[in-house]
């Protein structure tokens, strides 16, 4: 959890980072803006000055690796996650994921195993300016996710502050309590790059909170897949690391005014 | 967007000083200890204080090693020694019956006087979270709850009662012992 946390404020970081970057966007294009009424007399010269840019829409799918790979050297951990978003409109994509997660807790006094399938959806909103033809990220979006999940008590112990007769050994239980659901709403921050032709490297953390947790009688949702553990309040953090492939299906052209502006009849 | 992010960023500093649930807490109410409380014989609504009583468990007619320690900071003898009106015993968690020795004037053995108190009950674990796991709560039977018995000297136990049946808390006396 600690590592999550770190690469969390990390990411962070570096999106505070772009932060800086993406105000100065703005500036430049209001520059351009006044540059453009002041040669507003010569019209023909603007259209030529403008630049056309084809934005690629169209399916983007991927899978988890972080997830993917955690069962080589997590021996409680088997899961994956694949990961899909659809361009919708220059700016905003519908995304969801969809996963399973097999996790074996060791507690101090708890030893329990979730074991479920869940599925996520919403949008990315991408906040990147990108150059001329590049297709990188920088998303802050929101989901909603469901889980259906079961999850087995393996053992636990008795706490007793007064041991006088001496710490009990583990009790084994092996009970299993099946039919769990829960449901939370979060909020992802993503960054995906372009590495070559349609193959894209994305880093997501995402912040959840609960908002439908059906715990067994008697016991807690330690673990819910997709949310990850819970704790004392209804927060929860999560993160991956996705490898994923662009399949474009159409084009869309956009005028973009073009920089260059010094009048060529001087 | 800006002010999102900001907003984001708070949240999770936030989070990180939610995370103290690894440890239990003890003010949880977790495996309670069984609380008994001396009366006067002769005068059953006044309490009476013991004096200088020593507590060991008994296993298959074998006592423990160590007394129930009622005062941390004394010495190897008057830590083991109580002379309160209410004493607490832990029950065992992994038997259904407990025997302990209560020796009366411990600290002056040509005085003292043992006399043995079982305990019968049945248990239930329950569930308190993830930093405390289980707790164990005990239920003591109509018949044959609580029985004191002389030791190799005399009596000094006159009778008990037993106020409460459900052991889950440590907030009130569960038996009370006649003197």
């Amino acid at each position: 959890m600690k590592h999550t946390l770190k690469s969390f404020f990390s990411i962070c970081l570096l999106f505070s980072m772009f932060l800086a970057e993406a105000q100065e966007t703005p500036t430049v294009k209001k520059e351009t803006a006044e540059k453009k009424t002041v040669q507003k007399p010569e019209a023909n010269e603007t259209v030529k000055d403008s630049l056309v840019k084809t934005d690629r829409y169209g399916l983007r799918v991927g899978v988890d690796l972080f997830k993917l790979t955690r069962a080589f050297y997590d021996k409680n951990y088997k899961g994956i996650e694949f990961v899909a978003d659809w361009r919708l409109t220059k700016k905003y994509y519908i995304a969801a994921e969809l996963g399973f997660e097999d996790k074996t807790t060791e507690d101090d006094r708890l030893n329990t195993t979730a074991t479920g399938t869940y599925i996520k959806g919403g949008f990315d909103y991408n906040f990147y300016e990108n150059w001329l033809d590049m297709e990188n990220l920088i998303t802050i979006g929101l989901r909603g996710g469901f889980s259906a999940f079961s999850q087995d008590l393996n053992s636990y112990k008795i706490y007793n502050p007064n041991p006088y007769w001496g710490e009990l050994p583990p009790v084994e239980v092996n009970q299993k309590y099946n039919g769990l659901s829960a449901a939370w709403l979060e909020v992802a921050l993503g960054l995906k790059a372009k590495v070559f032709n349609n193959v894209f490297v994305g880093f997501g953390v995402q912040l959840k909170l609960l908002a439908m947790n059906n715990k067994p009688s008697g016991f807690d949702n330690l673990y819910i897949p997709g949310f990850n553990r819970t704790y004392d309040g209804s927060f929860g953090v999560g993160f991956n690391y996705t490898v994923s492939y662009f399949i474009p299906i159409y084009k869309k052209k956009t005028i973009v005014p073009a920089l260059i502006n010094e009048s060529p009849k001087k | 967007m800006k002010k999102i992010i900001a907003v984001l960023l708070l949240f999770t500093f936030g989070l990180s000083s939610c995370e103290k649930d690894d440890i239990c807490d003890a003010n949880t109410q977790t495996t309670p200890r069984l609380v008994i409380t001396f009366y006067y014989d002769d005068n059953p609504t006044t309490v009476r204080n013991v004096s200088n009583m020593k507590v060991v468990g008994v296993v298959d007619g074998v006592d423990q090693p160590e007394g129930i320690i009622f005062n941390e900071n004394g010495t190897s003898t008057t830590r083991y020694l109580t002379s309160a009106s209410t004493v607490s015993v832990p029950l065992r968690v992994d038997a259904d019956t407990v025997t302990y020795k209560f020796i009366y004037n411990a600290s002056n053995t040509a005085q003292s006087n043992t006399d043995l108190l079982t305990i019968n009950y049945s248990r239930t674990n329950t569930y308190v979270s993830r930093a405390c796991g289980y707790k164990t709560t005990f239920q003591l039977p109509t018949t044959n709850d609580v029985v004191y018995s002389a030791g190799t000297d005399g009596e000094w136990m006159k009778n008990t009662e037993v106020k409460i049946r459900n052991i889950e808390t440590e907030n009130e006396t569960h038996v009370e012992i006649f003197f």
